[in-house]
C-alpha cells in the first residue's frame, strides 16, 4: 500500500514536472530576475547620471508642481515622486486627465525631471528590468486574461510537484546535505533534491502566493456569491480588492481655487514617517483639492502609512489602516511573493532562492532525460519524446539565459533614435530564444549543449566589455563612484558568464557516458553508500 | 556587518548539524562513528537560534522570521558546497566538538 502510494506519487511528480518544466523554468527566471527590477532599469539607461544630484523633498516637489502646472493643469491627478531610496532614485511626475466619458480610459504621461535644471530629461526607452518581471506572469505578447490562466495552471502543477516531490523524497534529512557529482543520473537527482529541500520554504511560499496573485480567476464563483452579479457588485469587490484608497475618491467641484501650499503638509509628513514616497493631489486647481501623502517604506503587507489633507475644509486625516483582516493577508502573501519591503541581505537571498528553483526546475528537467538515457542500450536510437525533451532542455534551459543575456545586448545595440526601439530589444530576446531552440534539432545533443554553453559564457561575460564600449557607465566608473547598483549588474553577468565558462568547459572534458564509465560510477557510488 | 554575523552563525549551525549526521562525519574526519555525537548537534541547534535571534533584532520580528528563512537556506547551501569541496575546512571545528564525544564514561 505504502510503496504503491509512493509510485503513483512518484509518477504524478515526474509528469507534473515534465508536462511544464519549460514554461516554469521561464516564470521563475523572469521572476527571479524582477527581484533587481529597478537595478537593470538603472543599468539600461546610462544615460541617468552616474550619481544621483541630492535634493530636498520640499524642494523637488515644488519643482515637480511647477512644471506639472505647465503641461497638464487641468488634470485629474498629480503623482510626485522625489528622489528616495530604491524605487525612485530619480524626480518623478505623472499626470492623468479627466476621463472624456465615463468608462473611457482617460490619457496620462510621465517625465523625469533632471536634479541640476529641473527640466524634462529623456533616457532611451527600454523595458527594462520591469519588462522581465511583467514575463513572468504577462508572457509578454499575450492579453492579461488568457496569460494569466495558463501561468495559473502551471503554477497548479507546480505547487503539486512540489507536494508529491516532498512525499516521494525518502531521506530528507539523511540526504539534507548530499551531492555526489560526477556519477551521472545520482549526480542529477542529488542535485535536484538538494536545490529543492534547502529552499524549500521559498518554494512553497512563492509557488502558493503565486496562484494567490489570480486567485480572483479561479474563484470567480465563490466572488460573484459572495458580491453579486451585477456591475455594481462587481465593482464594489474590484474597490475592495484593488483600490488602495477605498472611497476616497470626490469629484470635482468646478470652482477655480489655487493649490495650497504644500511645504508644511510635507514637513508634517516627514516629521511622522523620515523620507516620503510620494505625493498625490487629486483635483488639482479646483476647490474641491485632496493630498495625499505616502511614507517611503513600505511594510510586509504592502501597507504604507499615508497622510490625507482635504484642503477645502482644512482638516488633516491621519490614514489609518481600515483595511479588513482578509484584505490585510492577502495583501501581506502578495508582499511576500513581491519582497519589495526587503532590505538588501533579503532581496539578496530571494535572488538565490529564486535562482535555486529556476536550478531545480533544470535539473529536474535534465535528470528525466539522464534516467532515460542511461536505460538505453549502447546503439538504441531515443525514443522520439524522449529527443524532444533533450532538444527543449537545450534550448530552454541554457537558450532562455542566453536570450535575456541578448535582451542587455539588443539594449546597448538599437540606436536610441530608433522608433520602436523598446519592443525590439524584447523581440530580440524572443527571437533568440526560437533559433536556440531550433538549434538541438540540427545538431548532436552533446554538441548542442557545448556549443550552447559556450555561446552563453561569452554573451554575459562580455556584457561588461560592451557596456564599456558603447557607455562611460562601466565598472571603470561605477566602482570608483561607489555606484554598487550599477556595478552589481556587471559583476553578476560577468558571473554568470564564468558559471557557464565552468560547465562548458567541463561538459567538454569529460568523455560521452559510455557502458565501462557507467559501471565505474556506479562503483564509486557503491564507496559513497554507508556502510551497513 | 549584521548580515555577516547572521549568515556565519547559520553556517556554523548547519555544519555542526552536518557533523553529528554519519556521512557529513566521515566526509570531514575521515573515519566512521557509530558513537552519538551530541556537542555538534547540540552547538548546531544553538547556532541555528542564534541566528534566529540575531535576524529578529536586525529586522523585527515579521521580517526577521522571514530573513531567517532565506539565511537557512544560505547557510545550508555554504555548508552542502563545503562538505562537497572543500570538506576539510571543517575539520578544525570538528575537532573543536569531538573531545566532549570522548568524555570517559559517556556512550561508550
Amino acid at each position: 500500500m505504502k510503496v504503491a502510494f509512493r509510485q503513483s506519487m512518484a509518477w504524478l511528480h515526474t509528469w507534473c514536472g515534465v508536462l511544464v518544466g519549460w514554461a516554469l523554468f521561464f516564470i521563475f527566471l523572469t521572476g527571479t530576475a524582477g527581484y533587481f527590477d529597478t537595478e537593470i532599469d538603472r543599468w539600461m539607461q546610462p544615460e541617468r547620471p552616474l550619481v544621483a544630484e541630492a535634493m530636498s523633498t520640499a524642494d523637488a516637489v515644488a519643482s515637480a508642481v511647477r512644471r506639472l502646472q505647465q503641461t497638464s493643469p487641468e488634470a485629474a491627478r498629480w503623482l510626485i515622486l522625489p528622489p528616495s531610496g530604491r524605487e525612485n532614485p530619480q524626480l518623478r511626475i505623472v499626470w492623468n486627465a479627466y476621463p472624456k466619458k465615463r468608462g473611457e480610459r482617460a490619457a496620462s504621461g510621465g517625465e523625469y525631471l533632471d536634479a541640476v535644471t529641473r527640466e524634462p530629461v529623456t533616457y532611451r526607452r527600454t523595458g527594462g528590468g520591469q519588462l522581465l518581471y511583467r514575463m513572468h506572469y504577462r508572457l509578454h505578447y499575450m492579453s492579461r486574461g488568457p496569460a494569466a490562466w495558463i501561468v495559473g495552471v502551471c503554477t497548479m502543477f507546480m505547487l503539486v510537484a512540489i507536494v508529491t516531490g516532498v512525499i516521494v523524497h525518502r531521506k530528507i534529512f539523511r540526504d539534507f546535505f548530499t551531492f555526489r557529482p560526477g556519477i551521472g543520473q545520482r549526480s542529477w537527482l542529488d542535485a535536484h533534491n538538494m536545490l529543492a529541500v534547502l529552499a524549500l520554504p521559498f518554494h512553497a511560499m512563492i509557488t502558493y502566493t503565486g496562484l494567490v496573485f489570480i486567485m480572483y480567476l479561479y474563484m470567480a464563483p465563490l466572488i460573484a456569491a459572495t458580491y453579486g452579479m451585477s456591475e455594481q457588485e462587481r465593482k464594489s469587490y474590484v474597490d475592495v480588492m484593488f483600490s488602495s484608497t477605498p472611497g476616497a475618491a470626490t469629484v470635482r467641484a468646478g470652482v477655480a481655487t489655487p493649490l495650497p501650499a504644500l511645504a508644511p503638509l510635507l514637513s508634517e509628513a516627514e516629521r511622522q514617517w523620515g523620507p516620503i514616497r510620494s505625493v498625490t493631489i487629486r483635483h488639482p486647481g479646483d476647490r474641491n483639492v485632496q493630498v495625499f501623502i505616502e511614507a517611503g517604506e513600505q511594510t510586509l503587507s504592502r501597507s504604507v502609512g499615508e497622510l490625507r489633507f482635504d484642503i477645502k475644509n482644512g482638516v488633516r486625516l491621519l490614514f489609518d489602516d481600515d483595511r479588513s483582516m482578509a484584505k490585510t493577508t492577502v495583501d501581506a502573501l502578495l508582499g511576500l511573493h513581491e519582497g519589495l519591503f526587503a532590505g538588501p541581505l533579503l532581496r539578496w537571498l530571494y535572488f538565490v532562492s529564486g535562482l535555486m528553483g529556476t536550478a531545480m526546475i533544470g535539473a529536474g528537467l535534465v535528470l528525466w532525460t539522464v534516467k532515460r538515457r542511461e536505460r538505453l542500450a549502447r546503439d538504441d536510437k531515443p525514443s522520439f519524446g524522449l529527443g524532444l525533451v533533450e532538444q527543449l532542455n537545450i534550448g530552454t534551459i541554457v537558450g532562455l539565459p542566453v536570450a535575456i543575456a541578448a535582451y542587455f545586448w539588443a539594449n546597448r545595440l538599437i540606436p536610441s533614435h530608433f522608433a520602436e526601439r523598446a519592443a525590439w530589444e524584447a523581440n530580440t530576446l524572443f527571437i533568440v530564444w526560437a533559433l536556440l531552440l531550433l538549434h538541438p534539432i540540427v545538431r548532436p545533443v552533446r554538441r548542442a549543449w557545448i556549443e550552447q554553453l559556450g555561446l552563453a559564457a561569452a554573451a554575459y561575460a562580455l556584457l561588461p566589455a560592451l557596456n564599456a564600449i558603447t557607455t562611460d557607465r562601466h565598472l571603470g566608473a561605477s566602482v570608483p563612484a561607489g555606484q554598487w547598483d550599477l556595478a552589481g549588474f556587471d559583476l553578476v553577468m560577468l558571473a554568470f558568464g564564468t558559471i557557464f565558462a565552468v560547465v562548458a568547459w567541463r561538459l567538454m572534458r569529460r568523455a560521452p557516458v559510455t557502458a565501462a564509465g557507467r559501471a565505474r560510477s556506479y562503483t564509486a557510488l557503491r564507496h559513497l553508500r554507508p556502510a551497513k | 556587518m549584521m548580515a555577516l554575523v547572521i549568515l556565519m552563525l547559520a553556517c556554523a549551525g548547519f555544519a555542526g548539524l552536518a557533523l553529528a549526521m554519519d556521512r557529513p562525519h566521515r566526509q570531514v574526519l575521515q573515519h566512521a562513528s557509530s558513537a552519538p555525537r551530541w556537542a555538534p548537534r547540540l552547538g548546531g541547534i544553538a547556532g541555528l537560534a542564534l541566528s534566529f535571534a540575531a535576524c529578529v533584532a536586525d529586522a523585527g520580528w515579521a521580517t526577521g522570521a522571514i530573513l531567517w528563512l532565506g539565511v537557512l537556506t544560505a547557510g545550508a547551501v555554504i555548508v552542502a558546497c563545503l562538505l562537497t569541496w572543500r570538506a576539510h575546512w571543517l575539520r578544525p571545528l570538528a575537532r573543536l566538538l569531538e573531545p566532549a564525544r570522548r568524555q570517559p564514561g559517556r556512550h561508550s
